[in-house]
C-alpha cells in the first residue's frame, strides 16, 4: 500500500490554492476546447507549451492532465448533442447518445456519461496507483534493447491496429519519425537533415507540427468542406435527472466499462478507440433491451464513456514509467516533461514525487470539478457552440500563429506551421491518421537513442533484440499486430479481386 | 473513375519519392569512422527506406482502386475552391506582411480573409474581433508568457 501514503502525500500538494486554481483553470479550459468540434486536448497542451519556462513543473502538469480530462467531458457532450465526435473514442457514445438526445433523452444521456466518466475517472486513478509502482519495480530490469522493443510496440500499435488502413498509418508514423529526425544528432553532433538552414538544427519544435496538424490543418479542412453547412444542435429538452432505471442500467456499465477501459490504456499499446468499442458490443450484448440498442440505449453511453475515461487515466501509467506516450496528448506531455529537464522513466516515481504524485492526486481532484462543473452548467458550455464558425475559426489561426511566432519569431517557423498544416489538409482527405505523427516525432528520438545504447552494449550485434526474451517477446507481439492486419487486408483483397469479374459496372 | 484514383496516386508518389530522397539525403549525414556500425545515418536510413516501402505499397493501392478516403468517395462532393483559397490566402499575406509591419496588424488582415472564407459578411466586424483578439493573444503570450513578440506599426505604440 505505498502508492497510497505516496497519493497522500500528491494530495498536500495539489490542493494547495494554486494548483487548486491551475486545476479549475484546466478543466474549465478543456471542456470549452472539448465542446468545439475539431480541438482537442493535443492541440491546447501544445499552445501552452510555453507555460513550461514560467511555471513550476508540478503546476503546469496539474494544468495539462486538467485540460486532458476536462476535454474529454466537453467532447461527450458534443457527441450527444451535436453528433459530431471530436475524436475516434467518442464515436460511440455519438452513435447512441444522440439518438437519446434526439429522442428528448438528452440530459439523462449527458448526465450517465458525466456519473460513468467520474467514477471511470477514480476508478483509474486508484488503478494508477496500484499499478505504478508494480511497474516501475519492473521497468528497472529493463535494458535499452527491451525498451526499444517497447517503443516499437507503442509505434505499431498507435499506427497499424487503430486506423483505418495500416498501410497509411505506418506512413504516418514515418513522416513523424523522419520530423523528429531533423536536427543535431545528439550522440555525435552530427546535423541532420537541416539543408543547411540555420533553424532546423534545433530540430521543428513539436508546437509547430502539433499546431500544423491539428489547428491550421483542421481548419484547411472545413474551409473545404464549408457549403455542407453547419451541424444542428439539439436543443437538452426535459429533465437532466437520470431516472431510477436508468441507475439501474448504468451503474454496472460504468464499472464494465472502466474494467475494460483501465488495463487496455495501461498497456504500452495505448489507444482509447479499443476499449470503447469492445465496451459498446459487450453491453449490446449483455442488455436486457438489445433491441433499443442504435435507438439510445443508456447502456450504450454508460459503458464506453466509462471505458474512454479510464484508458485515458491508464495512459499515465506507461508516461509516467516507462517514459512512453500512447496518445497525442500524452506525447506532448512527454514533451512537457523534456522541457523541464526531466526524464519520465522508472527513476521518476522516486525522484520527482511531489511532481508524480501531485499529478495523479490532480487527476482525482479534476475529475470531482468536472463533475460538479459540467453538470449544471452543461447548458452554458452548449453555447459555446454557438460562435459563428468565422469567428472561431480565425480566431484559432490567430492563436496558431501567435503560438508559433511567438516563440522564435521566426518566419521560416511560421512558413513550416502553414506547410504541415497543407500536409495535414492532405492527411485529412485522404485519411492518414494524424496522431502517429506526433508519437513517431516526439518518441523517435528517444527509440534510436535506446537502439543505438542497445546496440553499443552488444558491440553491433542485432541478436539481443531477440535473445533478450523480454525484448524477443515484446517485438514478437508487435510483429503480429503488424502482420495480422495486413493479412487481412490481403485476404480481403484477394476475395474482392475473385468477386470482381462477377460485378458488373 | 479517374478521379478516386488520381489523386491517391499522386499521394503514394509523393511518400514514395520522399522516401527515395530521405535515403539520398542520409548520404550527406557525415560520419566519422568511430561510429562507423550505429553511426548518425543508420536510424534515417531505415526511415527513409520503410517510407519508400510504404510509398510503393501504396501505390498498388491506390492504382487498385481500394484506397477508401474522403477524397474518393463518390458521394462527397468536391472541395469548395473558394473558401479554401480564402484561408490559404489569408496564410500567405500573414507570412508576407508579418515581419514588416508586425504580429496584430499582420494578423487581423488574416483574421478579416479567414473569415471571409468561412462566410462572414460584415468585414468590418471580422477587422474589429481580429484586432481585438490579436491585441489579447499579444498580450497574452508577450506578457504572461514572457514569450518576445518583435515590434510592429501597433506594437511600437503601446
Amino acid at each position: 500500500m505505498d502508492g497510497f501514503v505516496s497519493l497522500a502525500h500528491g494530495f498536500s500538494v495539489a490542493l494547495t490554492a494554486m494548483n487548486l486554481l491551475w486545476s479549475v483553470v484546466g478543466v474549465t479550459l478543456g471542456t470549452a476546447i472539448g465542446v468545439l468540434p475539431g480541438l482537442g486536448p493535443a492541440l491546447t497542451i501544445a499552445l501552452l507549451l510555453p507555460i513550461t519556462f514560467q511555471v513550476e513543473p508540478a503546476a503546469a502538469f496539474i494544468l495539462f492532465a486538467s485540460i486532458y480530462f476536462g476535454a474529454m467531458f466537453g467532447g461527450s457532450t458534443t457527441s450527444i448533442l451535436i453528433n459530431t465526435p471530436g475524436e475516434s473514442a467518442t464515436i460511440v457514445t455519438a452513435l447512441e447518445g444522440h439518438k437519446m438526445a434526439k429522442a428528448g433523452r438528452g440530459g439523462p444521456a449527458l448526465a450517465t456519461a458525466a456519473i460513468g466518466s467520474f467514477v471511470a475517472g477514480t476508478i483509474g486513478v486508484v488503478g494508477i496507483t496500484l499499478l505504478a509502482p508494480v511497474i516501475v519495480r519492473l521497468a528497472l530490469s529493463f535494458a535499452p534493447a527491451d525498451y526499444f522493443a517497447l517503443m516499437v510496440l507503442a509505434f505499431v500499435t498507435v499506427s497499424a491496429v487503430l486506423g483505418t488502413s495500416v498501410l497509411r498509418g505506418l506512413s504516418a508514423l514515418a513522416v513523424g519519425l523522419l520530423i523528429g529526425l531533423v536536427g543535431v544528432d545528439l550522440q555525435t553532433g552530427q546535423a541532420r537533415f537541416t539543408f543547411g538552414q540555420m533553424s532546423l538544427l534545433d530540430g521543428i519544435d513539436v508546437v509547430i507540427v502539433c499546431v500544423g496538424l491539428f489547428a491550421v490543418g483542421e481548419t484547411l479542412h472545413l474551409a473545404a468542406r464549408y457549403r455542407r453547412g453547419q451541424d444542428e444542435i439539439v436543443p437538452i429538452k426535459g429533465s437532466l435527472w437520470m431516472t431510477a432505471s436508468d441507475w439501474a442500467r448504468s451503474w454496472k456499465a460504468w464499472l464494465r466499462g472502466a474494467a475494460i477501459g483501465f488495463p487496455i490504456g495501461a498497456m504500452p499499446a495505448g489507444g482509447a478507440e479499443i476499449p470503447t468499442f469492445l465496451s459498446y458490443f459487450i453491453e449490446k450484448r449483455l442488455s436486457k433491451k438489445p433491441e433499443e440498442f442504435g435507438k439510445g440505449a443508456i447502456e450504450g453511453v454508460a459503458g464506453p464513456e466509462a471505458a474512454n475515461n479510464a484508458s485515458a487515466a491508464g495512459v499515465f501509467v506507461p508516461l509516467l514509467t516507462l517514459g512512453l506516450p500512447t496518445s497525442a496528448t500524452a506525447a506532448i506531455m512527454l514533451s512537457a516533461f523534456q522541457s523541464y529537464g526531466i526524464n519520465p522513466g522508472p527513476q521518476l516515481l522516486s525522484s520527482q514525487p511531489d511532481l508524480v504524485w501531485g499529478l495523479i492526486a490532480s487527476l482525482y481532484i479534476g475529475n470531482v470539478m468536472l463533475l460538479i462543473l459540467n453538470l449544471p452548467l452543461v447548458g452554458l458550455w452548449v453555447q459555446i457552440l454557438k460562435i459563428p464558425a468565422p469567428y472561431l475559426y480565425a480566431g484559432i489561426l490567430v492563436f496558431a500563429t501567435i503560438g508559433t511566432y511567438g516563440i522564435s519569431r521566426s518566419v521560416f517557423d511560421l512558413g513550416l506551421l502553414y506547410g504541415i498544416g497543407l500536409m495535414g489538409f492532405f492527411m485529412r482527405r485522404y485519411d492518414f491518421p494524424t496522431s502517429p505523427v506526433i508519437i513517431g516525432m516526439i518518441l523517435g528520438p528517444f527509440a534510436e537513442q535506446q537502439f543505438r545504447r542497445a546496440m553499443t552494449i552488444s558491440q553491433g550485434d542485432l541478436s539481443v533484440f531477440y535473445t533478450r526474451p523480454i525484448a524477443g517477446t515484446i517485438l514478437a507481439i508487435a510483429a503480429l499486430a503488424i502482420l495480422v492486419p495486413i493479412g487481412l487486408e490481403v485476404a480481403k483483397a484477394v476475395r474482392a479481386a475473385r468477386a470482381r469479374p462477377k460485378r458488373t459496372g | 473513375m479517374l478521379r478516386a484514383r488520381l489523386g491517391p496516386v499522386v499521394v503514394a508518389l509523393v511518400v514514395l519519392v520522399t522516401g527515395i530522397g530521405v535515403v539520398w539525403a542520409t548520404t550527406l549525414i557525415n560520419v566519422s569512422p568511430a561510429y562507423a556500425r550505429i553511426g548518425p545515418n543508420v536510424f534515417p536510413r531505415i526511415v527513409g527506406g520503410a517510407l519508400a516501402v510504404f510509398g510503393l505499397l501504396l501505390l498498388i493501392t491506390a492504382i487498385n482502386g481500394r484506397w477508401q478516403c474522403e477524397a474518393t468517395d463518390p458521394d462527397e462532393p468536391r472541395p469548395d475552391l473558394g473558401p479554401l483559397l480564402w484561408v490559404g490566402g489569408g496564410l500567405v499575406l500573414n507570412l508576407l506582411l508579418i515581419k514588416a509591419i508586425g504580429f496584430i496588424l499582420s494578423s487581423t488582415l488574416m483574421y478579416v480573409c479567414i473569415a471571409k472564407g468561412f462566410g462572414a459578411r460584415r468585414w468590418w466586424l471580422a477587422a474589429l474581433i481580429g484586432f481585438a483578439l490579436a491585441l489579447l493573444a499579444y498580450y497574452g503570450f508577450a506578457r504572461l508568457l514572457g514569450l518576445r513578440m518583435g515590434g510592429g506599426l501597433i506594437e511600437d505604440l503601446i
